[in-house]
């Protein structure tokens, strides 16, 4: 007889069935990632700042709930953004305490930074990245300004991702093209690394038997790392052979002076934009860290900015300190505004871009990582608002990261420690 | 994936999980579940409805946590059971954890595998490629920490980013281990001298900024030289400034600043121009200026070298005497050389006026300095041995290849390896290779991966020494090399010598290492003691000392925070850099004269060079290197205890906190770690303005009920130890910035701010110890301690060599150490011995 076997028969009755509602999704899912992403019209993007020496709080939180909130002396700075923009108060991470080393924290919610066993886990911008898949020549960059080696970055399983610090470096890797030659080594050196990683998966193969069941769980760690190395790769690959977008600025210097927080945060703010301009990236950390030592070169200020945090509650002290977060304030007053008159189709880039701005120090002087002072501009949401929370049992910052997620197209049910979308962050 | 996660939590929970046996839950329904049941559940813990599931290691931590709590007598917190009700319950739980560990260990072995952190990956292509001074830690990415350590296959991980990075960081020392041209590089000497020149623009070695700001003092001889004549220029203008000298020209220079990084100051045409060791002299004198006058002292100053990011090395010297001075250092091609005054207080000068009245506003120490040399590179053969490691004795030629990068057209000379017969060169060299790489024999399998990379090359006609680099490159960042591995149960010969080698050198076993285990000889107690005394005489046995204190210690945070300028003028970056060598010195003394563990807490010599000694008031000790001298018996320092470098790293910048420093020490020297505070509770931070000392602050929290209990055991050692400074010095009075009286220091060059206020109470009570009214007797309640102190040293040197955490099952093995070296005093060099001739270090 020739019918049709029963599997065949079940599987058209499954797909007649079960209809769009649940095989929609379900093929979405088997697409390659960029796809889906690219398939969406509106680009949507986020910058996500960290100052890892916080800002007075006296001076930073509004009086006043809502819409007709009082700004504060800080958020005067950025008046002209007040219809772009959110402030939030009461919000942390539960359980991140540890004074400065929460930084590691300020995207990825991990608790208990300073406990022996503590592990990071996925930040923000790589959770959305893997998520958004390749879509940008960039799927996220990691910036820092400042010295060390610390980033806002981490990987899915929790190893921190190595920040740029030097403007010229950044530019040249968004905008400067090799010649033939130099694309041609690049991608050569490319496919050694792809080959390689290959094999170390067969080794590791062979390896594997050998070892018990809790070794085993090490080594998928490796597993996974050569083959996403190798995935990621081949992804470089495509955008090497891609021409890179060309810009009128030229490549910055860069600025050596220890005490040149603003001159280097500026650059790296503009370097920022452009790259969201020239949609290079859609998702970018930075991570802005004195290293406790260096001073700020205002006119007034005298001592080493770390320094001055510990005298807050000195007059004179806290004088100095104002000036240096009001600069620092001044820099992202400058990024709103270039984002918001970067035009795009019938919009502009700040309604579609986030940018977040805060501290993992809640009160630098005490060290204290509660009421994190945090707002949220553009991305296209019903801002103009002061948004209150309980300040003795804090609302998780997870649940405004959650809430980016979905603005980023990202439908994740939960973040880190997320229990909810933020309540009041409504879309305009 | 997320779903293999859920299967795998699932059948974990299911396979293990088992109600708690009877005779424990009696125990635990008589006396904990009144607090510790569902209705209750102080501090979260519900006990009547945990089970046993020591698979899961959370779970398997708390009940290890209950024994503890029960064996401390610290829980139940009242109506202590009997010793007979005790006991029996004690000894069954830990049966049950011991026996599941034994259980897991059948399967799994104690330790987990493990690849290389990056520190030993550094150690070990250094000690592999002959490059001593390869410096690549930085450029991976940082590690984790699993029991305190980075030793552990649970603190190490891997992503796709250490794998990118360390095919970078491959190429990188591959690239610095081959010869830069076919023939020698002559060695040449280079000199620049500091002298003026008739009426013209005064650019001597790049001094000219300096004197145009006035950041150095123009000498004849030893005297200031007056006829400097200096003009700023106009910067709206444009007009850039000049300096003028007239006769007498001066012939010297003094620098009275520490801060490479505040001044940038290069010596101009000192720039090596071949990668290689070189010799770097310093010609100068120590100068001391008070007030605008020179004059002699009786201190010896030192001159810190740096390039770009790193210190090359120092040089002493001594007052008035010119004296030439010379380090032998490694230079790359992109090093240039700084000098600085690393035994200066001041990041700068901030004082004003004209060039001749600037020096009379303030009195420091400085250094003179005539002359520079560089002389090199030095090879005593060619081409060096990093590159026969990887070339052998293959001819070496010069290519001369057209650089291709943008706006530089220059030709470039790079050295090339002929092969004629490149297969078999190749697989020759990569066999030997992997040889010393491998720790082990080589196979066929193994040489497969590097073959096949290498050949792949030749066919795309790579160079040879090209196509060998891929091949290298594969070695260095696969699997094979990276991981250490060893079968469940003894370890083999082989792997025997892997974790000696990882634990006293952090590197690879060298030749003689291996070719022991290659006859399975190391294992022989004999021929495994007399490899730790030779281990630990070689240099090599440095990076164990600074890296296990590090971690131990915590002295790798010595540098997070920097002492407040304005209160801390007198701390000088070459004190922390002289506090570590003293820690990591006291810690070498210890290992060669086999002195025991009450040295952590006291000692009747200690470790110093000059700085130092000035801190801890020592007198008569001058120049810089440390060397060993006795204490006065009334001496508050002697020990680990009391170090700088200890004392500094438990402070942050501006104020010191009993709490801190009391749970450092219960945790790294007691190893009674005190439970984390609870989280609602804010803070304490210590008020700089001198109105209230941290003993009142901290006495307000103590009255908290919920506090106390804790704080009555955490505060008293940090009680004894606010006589010490944020910097290390010993204090009666706190410093503050708005009361009290003032000190005469100075910051910069400008009279400083800081006063002494409120006076320092040391005194305390140690619970079960007793009272001790300041620092040297809390050091004789502790030495009361010593078996503790012992026993913590002994665990953490076991967590540190076999990255594995000390389990129930090992408690036994360890009480057993703890009896054979209680009649060696536990003299530390005794406690190495131990510890490798045990299962511990033997089994995986």
């Amino acid at each position: 007889m020739n019918t049709p076997s029963s599997a065949q028969v079940t599987r058209r009755g499954f797909l007649r069935g079960a209809g769009a509602l649940l095989t929609l999704p379900w093929l979405e899912s088997l697409l390659p990632r960029s796809t889906r992403a690219a398939a969406r019209d509106v680009p949507r993007r986020m910058i996500a700042i960290n100052t890892d020496l916080g800002m007075i709080p006296e001076y930073f939180f509004p009086e006043g709930e809502g819409a007709s909130y009082k700004p504060s002396n800080y958020l005067k700075v950025l008046d002209k953004q007040r219809a772009n923009y959110t402030a939030f108060n009461g919000l942390s991470h539960p359980e991140v305490v540890g004074g400065h080393q929460t930084d590691s924290c300020f995207l990825t919610g991990a608790p208990n930074p300073r406990s022996p066993g503590f592990r990071n886990t996925v930040s923000l911008d790589q959770y959305a990245a893997l998520e958004m898949g390749p879509i940008t020549r960039f799927p996220a960059l990691t910036l820092r300004v400042g010295p060390g080696s610390k980033s806002l970055s981490y990987s899915s399983n929790g190893v921190r991702l190595p920040a740029e610090e030097r403007p010229s470096e950044v530019y040249r890797r968004l905008f400067i093209q090799g010649t033939p030659e130099e694309v041609q080594q690049q991608v050569n050196r490319l496919r050694d690394g792809q080959s390689l990683m290959d094999s170390f998966t067969d080794r590791l193969n062979s390896l594997n038997r050998k070892v018990g069941s809790e070794d085993k769980a090490r080594l998928d760690q490796f597993f996974t790392a050569f083959r996403e190395l190798e995935q990621r790769l081949k992804e470089n690959e495509e955008w090497e052979k891609k021409p890179k977008p060309t810009v009128e600025a030229k490549q910055p210097k860069d600025v050596r002076s220890p005490e040149a927080l603003v001159q280097r945060t500026r650059l790296m703010y503009e370097l920022s934009r452009m790259a969201i301009e020239t949609d290079s990236s859609r998702l970018i950390t930075i991570f802005v860290t004195q290293q406790f030592n260096p001073k700020v070169d205002l006119p007034g200020v005298e001592l080493p900015h770390h320094a001055l945090t510990h005298q807050m509650t000195l007059a004179k002290t806290r004088a100095q300190l104002e000036k240096v977060e009001k600069a620092q304030l001044g820099e992202l007053n400058r990024l709103l505004s270039d984002l918001k008159g970067s035009k795009e189709q019938n919009s502009n880039l700040l309604d579609r871009t986030m940018v977040l701005y805060g501290s993992n120090m809640g009160n630098a002087s005490k060290h204290d990582n509660q009421n994190l002072p945090l707002l949220l501009a553009g991305g296209g949401f019903k801002h103009r608002q002061n948004l209150m929370f309980d300040r003795k049992s804090n609302e998780p910052f997870a649940n405004l990261q959650l809430s980016m997620l979905h603005r980023l197209g990202v439908k994740a049910p939960r973040f880190s420690t997320s229990t909810r979308p933020l309540p009041g962050l409504d879309l305009a | 994936m997320r779903l293999t996660i859920l299967i795998t939590l699932l059948s974990a929970v299911a396979a293990s999980a088992a109600p708690v046996p009877s005779g424990i839950q009696g125990f635990l329904k008589e006396h904990c579940y009144d607090c510790h049941d569902a209705d209750v559940a102080k501090n979260n813990l519900n006990l009547a409805e945990t089970v046993f599931d020591f698979d899961n290691p959370g779970n398997a931590a708390l009940w290890g946590m209950v024994h503890d709590r029960v064996e401390k007598g610290e829980m139940p917190p009242k109506n202590h059971p009997s010793a007979a009700e005790i006991q029996p319950f004690l000894k069954s739980l830990n049966q049950h954890l011991a026996q599941h560990e034994l259980a897991m260990r059948q399967a799994n072995g104690r330790a987990r595998i493990r690849r290389m952190s990056r520190n030993e990956y550094q150690a070990t292509l250094q000690d592999l490629l002959a490059l001593p001074h390869l410096d690549i830690e930085n450029s991976l990415p940082p590690e984790g920490s699993a029991y305190g350590y980075d030793k552990a296959g649970e603190a190490l991980d891997y992503s796709h980013v250490h794998a990118a990075k360390l095919l970078e960081v491959a190429d990188k020392a591959l690239r610095m281990a081959i010869a830069p041209s076919a023939t020698k590089p002559t060695s040449a000497i280079k000199r620049v001298e500091i002298r003026g020149k008739k009426e013209v623009r005064l650019d001597p070695a790049g001094f000219n900024a300096l004197l145009r700001l006035g950041n150095a003092i123009p000498l004849n001889g030893i005297s200031i030289d007056t006829t400097i004549k200096r003009d700023r220029g106009n910067f709206q203008k444009r007009q850039p400034g000049k300096t003028t000298d007239f006769p007498p020209y001066f012939d010297g220079l003094g620098i009275f600043v520490n801060s490479e990084s505040n001044l940038g100051l290069v010596i101009k045409g000192l720039q090596p121009a071949f990668s290689g060791y070189y010799k770097i002299r310093v010609n100068g004198f120590g100068i001391y200026n008070k007030k605008g006058e020179l004059a002699p002292s009786d201190r010896i100053e030192t001159v810190g070298l740096y390039s770009l990011d790193r210190k090359i090395g120092k040089v002493d010297l001594p007052s008035y005497k010119p004296t030439t001075a010379e380090i032998t250092a490694w230079l790359d091609p992109d090093d240039v050389i700084k000098p600085m005054v690393d035994s200066s207080p001041f990041e700068q000068l901030r004082v004003g006026g004209k060039l001749e009245e600037r020096f009379r506003a303030f009195t420091s120490q400085g250094v003179a300095f005539s002359w520079f040399e560089l002389e090199g590179p030095i090879n005593d053969s060619w081409p060096p041995e990093s590159h026969k490691r990887l070339f052998g004795d293959l001819p070496v030629k010069t290519e001369i290849i057209k650089a291709n990068r943008r706006n530089k057209t220059d030709q470039i000379r790079v050295a090339d390896v002929v092969s004629k017969d490149p297969m078999k060169d190749a697989r020759r060299l990569l066999r030997q290779f992997m040889g010393n790489a491998l720790r082990r024999p080589v196979t066929g399998e193994d040489m497969k991966i590097p073959m096949a990379v290498t050949m792949a090359k030749l066919r795309q006609k790579t160079s040879f020494m090209e196509s060998m680099i891929a091949g290298y490159r594969a070695i260095l960042t696969s699997p094979d090399f990276l991981l250490m591995h060893s079968d469940p149960g003894k370890l083999t010969d082989r792997a025997l010598a892997e974790r000696l080698s990882y634990f006293l050198w952090n590197s690879t076993p060298d030749q003689r290492l291996r070719s022991l285990s290659n006859k399975e000889e190391l294992s022989n107690p004999t021929k495994l003691r007399f490899e730790v005394e030779r281990l630990l005489r070689d240099e090599r046995s440095d990076r164990f000392i600074s890296h296990f204190l590090g971690k131990w210690l915590k002295l790798e945070d010595i540098a997070l925070t920097e002492p407040d300028k304005n209160l801390y003028p007198d701390y000088t970056p070459l004190l922390m850099t002289s506090s570590l060598e003293e820690s990591h010195a006291y810690f070498r003394e210890l290992i060669t004269k086999n002195l025991g563990a009450s040295h952590v807490i006291d000692s009747d010599f200690a470790m110093v060079n000059q700085r130092l000694a000035e801190l801890y008031k020592i007198p008569g000790v001058n120049g810089s290197h440390i060397r060993r001298v006795a204490l006065k018996p009334n001496s508050v320092r002697g020990g680990f205890l009391t170090q700088a470098s200890l004392l500094k790293t438990t402070a942050n910048g501006t104020v010191t906190s009993p709490v801190v420093r009391g749970a450092y020490l219960m945790t790294h020297i007691l190893g009674d770690p005190p439970p984390p505070p609870p989280p609602s509770v804010p803070a304490v931070e210590p008020d700089i303005s001198g109105a209230t000392t941290i003993r009142e602050q901290l006495a307000a929290h103590r009255e908290i009920k919920s506090c106390a209990t804790c704080h009555a055991k955490i505060d008293p050692p940090g009680f004894a130890l606010e006589s010490f400074d944020v910097m290390g010095g010993f204090r009666e009075r706190y410093r503050s910035l708005e009361k009290g009286t003032p000190l005469n220091l100075f910051v910069d060059g400008k009279k400083a701010k800081t006063m002494e206020a409120l006076p320092v109470d040391a005194t305390g009570q140690m619970p079960n110890l007793g009272n001790f009214e300041d620092i040297k007797e809390f050091k004789k309640l502790l030495l009361s301690q010593e078996d503790q102190i012992a026993r913590n040293l002994l665990e953490q040197l076991i967590i540190y060599n076999t990255g594995a955490p000390i389990g129930f099952a090992d408690r036994p093995v360890v009480d057993q150490m703890m009896t054979n070296l209680k009649a060696k005093n536990y003299g530390i060099r005794s406690m190495i011995h131990e510890i490798v001739q045990s299962d511990l270090f033997r089994n995986k």
